[in-house]
């Protein structure tokens, strides 16, 4: 009996070798880093902004300052290092809210800055990736006195409601999103570009398009929308369209969205269909015509399907323009075809030329609101 | 009545009054409150006879009315007075018995009975005369019911045995009675319902208790820890009761009852875990609250025992877990405090328990003092002062409050909820892990009087009387782990309420 007791306590005094209180820190203890941004410098150093967060004891509750700090090193770690320069370095990651490419760096090849990211579990895989129009420092050290928030928490909420609530001006990409889509063939990788407008605030501005990579280019507003579009990932937009009469304009909302590839071939010729089932409501009509009549209805219906296909089709020559695929074309075919895309994979930015995209579009009207003519003076 | 400690005495009476007179005077001693009276019976044959009874365990009033008047007024008879004619023909008491041996005439003369001696008998009347101050029945303060009986055991043996008799109207009813302490002789009782409890286990109750030998029992508490299955383990393995009801439905599971004189604490074994869980209102009212509370329950040992364990694993390890805005919450609470966490709580949680202590034993407005110093100065102040953080009082009142809800197991979640704060604090949630490995390994292996003490969940058998209770027409079997003989359904098929019958 003694015997085993001894001997479950040494078994049990061995565990305290695997783990310890080595890395126990008290949660009061930490430098709290909300924001981080990247930027490349001319003599070829990373230059590193962190935003981190003062809080400090009130009355009641708490309130938040927040302060950056840029520090420069060879690579990304060496300059987290060197953050022990100016402070105690016991930082925590865990609530980084986005991280910033600058656009000099979004030049170099991604391989000089993202491993660390990936390779440490410091970093959340939720957190959100965005590529900055000039110097990343410059946006988180935007000055926001009269909010609690920290400026990465502001871009952090710019980009929380993107997906479900916006207008298809961008698209939120999580670090895991950006890897995923980084290894897989046949896919471009793409990230959100946010910039400052005149005022001092973060605006977004497009996608960025990876490739080889690099960033090469960019969408605009129309070119990212109809690339959300056709990747069935928009969830929330709002589509302008002419009546019959081309005097009345109509807003129709957007209220769902089925998107489905289909890839055929034909004497070598690679066909993709995307075909599209989208479900819309009237929103809003300018004009006084009654677009509730049948060939009303179904003349707006053909409308949006044109707007949808231009829309979708000036992404495609975007595509073919860079050399990128942001369709995510090459992927589909590897999963219907995977012995085409033996053959194509290869050459597979060049081959992106001869492929033949189509799109069908299904459009349905649901609903009216609660009017189902405008209200208009009658005396 | 089963001696397990028979007083170490021999011989017996002899004709000569005096005689005998001199022995018991020999063993009970001098300095004693035992009083002689002799007097003489019956003119003619005149018969000194001598009464021995221990003061203050007797009613005075008994003897006067009942004994003594009788035999004084024996009139003059032409024949002998012998003691069985004195028994059946004089004294009017109803419990009498004719004994010779010194050893039982010792032991029921200090157990309040008085002892008649005859000139020219060999044998000694013992007439049960006792009669004491005794508490009357009131609710019992440790388990308080909203609804239920009021009633609650009291000190005095014979009264617990009929509350509970009354309870349990049936010839199966079981009482055996022992003698346990050297010193104290303290009368105990093993209860039980003779067609419902694993035979095994009254025999083994039975052998428990006639294998303790120490000087005296005062409380049940005594029993219970001389005959509990793992008396290294924090957690008991002996129920405990002050309601008749509850006992009362415990015997109704199969379970045996201990009694003890002197004690208004009832036990009963053996003793599950989900036993823990339970309050006799679960039964009395509606199945779903009841069950909903049966829930709480659960969480509130949960709370309870690892709640600052995990408080403590996630402030200094794992704070990517909180949320960004309890994160800064809790850091700038914790801001320019003195103590770590592991500390924080710690001193804190001690001063509870001292508080907690004080408030137990001090008299009761004392008591209340302690309370209003306890919540004011030391939560308030303390916190106002930066000495400790507000996030800690939280989580140590919380925990304290939650202990309070699972009431029999306070104890052992106190003493493992310092285990767990302390493998948290060196550990983190592995240290947790740890701990729960080694606390739910440990509740498996334990058994209550062979009964595993996880039944019914690991063995499992029906489960509708554990994490919920179900309503009480779906409660039909009866839990068989407990209740070995006898019939498995304590119900007929048909008690689901029915509707009314379309007329």
């Amino acid at each position: 009996m003694k015997k085993h007791v001894i001997f479950a306590l040494l078994v049990f005094l061995l565990l305290f070798a695997l783990v310890g209180c080595w890395d126990s820190v008290e949660i009061s203890d930490m430098i709290i880093g909300i924001g981080t941004a990247y930027d490349f410098t001319e003599d070829g150093q990373i230059e590193l902004t962190v935003e981190i967060l003062m809080p400090s004891k009130q009355e009641q509750g708490y309130s938040v300052e927040t302060k950056t700090i840029t520090v420069k090193g060879a690579t990304v770690i060496e300059a987290v290092q060197n953050l022990s320069k100016v402070t105690n370095n016991q930082f925590t990651w865990a609530y980084d809210q986005v991280l910033i490419i600058g656009e000099e760096l979004s030049k170099q090849p991604t391989n000089i800055y993202i491993d660390s990211w990936n390779r440490s579990h410091y970093i959340r895989p939720d957190v959100y990736i965005t590529i900055s129009k000039g110097p990343a420092k410059d946006i988180l050290n935007v000055e926001n006195k009269d909010s609690l928030n920290s400026q990465a928490k502001e871009i952090a909420n710019l980009m929380k409601g993107q997906i479900s609530r916006g207008n298809g001006f961008s698209y939120t990409i999580l670090q895991k999103d950006l890897f995923s889509d980084m290894m897989t063939e046949g896919a471009a990788a793409i990230l959100p570009i946010i910039e400052l407008n005149e005022k001092k605030e973060v605006e977004l501005a497009g996608l960025a398009v990876f490739k080889d990579n690099t960033v090469v280019g960019e969408l605009d507003s129309t070119e990212t929308r109809g690339l959300l579009l056709a990747r069935g990932l928009l969830q929330s937009s709002v589509f302008l369209v002419k009546d019959k009469t081309e005097t009345n304009l109509v807003v129709l909302n957007l209220l769902g969205l089925k998107q489905k590839y289909q890839v055929k071939e034909k004497d070598g010729k690679v066909e993709i269909i995307i075909k599209l089932e989208v479900k819309s409501a009237i929103r809003e009509q300018i004009g006084y015509e009654d677009i509730l009549q049948k060939e009303q209805i179904d003349w707006l219906n053909q409308a949006l399907a044109e707007l949808i296909k231009a829309e979708i089709l000036t992404t495609w020559e975007k595509e073919k323009e860079l050399k990128a695929d942001v369709l995510h074309l090459g992927q589909q075919i590897n999963r219907y075809k995977p012995k085409i895309w033996q053959k194509l994979r290869e050459d597979w930015p060049e081959n992106i030329q001869k492929i033949t995209l189509s799109i069908e579009v299904k459009t349905q009207i649901l609903f009216q609101g609660d009017i189902n003519y405008p209200i208009q003076y009658k005396n | 009545m089963g001696n397990t400690h028979s007083l170490d005495i021999t011989g017996t009476l002899t004709e000569d009054l005096a005689e005998n007179l001199a022995k018991i005077n020999a063993i009970m001693g001098k300095n004693n409150e035992m009083i002689q009276r002799e007097i003489i019976i019956g003119g003619k044959y005149g018969q000194t006879a001598c009464f021995l009874y221990l003061d203050g365990l007797i009613d005075k009033r008994t003897i006067s009315d009942f004994i003594l008047k009788p035999l004084q007024n024996i009139a003059v008879d032409e024949e002998k007075i012998t003691l069985e004619n004195i028994s059946k023909s004089f004294i009017s008491t109803v419990e009498i018995e004719e004994a010779a041996e010194l050893k039982v005439i010792i032991n029921r003369l200090i157990n309040g009975f008085t002892v008649l001696l005859l000139e020219g008998n060999a044998e000694a009347l013992l007439i049960e005369t006792r009669g004491w101050e005794k508490r009357s029945i009131t609710e019992p303060s440790t388990e308080v019911v909203v609804r239920g009986p009021r009633e609650g055991f009291v000190e005095n043996l014979q009264t617990n045995i009929a509350l509970l008799r009354r309870k349990l109207k049936h010839p199966d009813f079981t009482l055996e009675r022992f003698v346990v302490g050297r010193y104290t002789q303290t009368n105990v009782a093993v209860v039980y319902l003779r067609s419902l409890a694993d035979p095994n286990v009254v025999k083994e109750v039975k052998k428990r208790i006639e294998k303790i030998d120490i000087d005296g029992i005062f409380e049940s508490g005594y029993i219970e820890q001389l005959i509990e299955d793992n008396p290294y383990s924090v957690f008991a393995t002996v129920g405990n009761s002050e309601k008749p009801d509850k006992v009362a439905a415990k015997m109704l599971e199969g379970r045996v009852a201990i009694m003890v004189d002197g004690s208004p604490i009832v036990l009963t074994v053996p003793l599950l875990f989900v036993e823990t869980m339970q309050s006799s209102e679960d039964y009395y009212s509606r199945p779903y609250y009841a069950a909903f509370v049966r829930l709480i329950r659960y969480i509130s040992l949960f709370v309870s025992v690892w709640g600052p364990g995990i408080y403590v694993a996630i402030i200094c390890f794992h704070q990517e877990l909180l949320p960004y805005e309890l994160s800064l919450t809790i850091s700038t609470a914790d801001i320019n405090t003195p103590f770590n966490a592991v500390l924080g709580i710690f001193i804190l949680g001690i001063i509870y328990e001292i508080l907690r202590e004080a408030g137990v034993r001090l008299p009761r407005p004392a008591g209340e003092a302690v309370s209003i110093v306890g919540a004011l100065v030391i939560g308030q102040t303390a916190v106002a002062a930066g000495i400790i953080s507000a996030p800690v009082v939280i989580v140590v009142a919380g925990t304290a409050i939650a202990s309070f809800v699972t009431n029999p197991l306070t104890d052992s979640g106190t003493m493992y909820r310092i285990i767990f704060l302390i493998l948290a604090g060196v550990l983190g949630g592995f240290g947790i892990l740890i701990g729960s490995m080694f606390f739910f390994g440990h509740l498996l292996s334990l058994k209550s009087f062979g009964v595993p003490y996880l039944a019914p969940i690991l063995p499992t058998y029906s489960l509708r009387d554990t994490i919920v209770r179900f309503p009480l027409w779906m409660l039909d079997k009866r839990p068989t782990y407990l209740a070995t003989s006898g019939s498995k359904h304590r119900q007929a098929k048909n008690q689901k309420p029915a509707k009314e019958a379309k007329t």
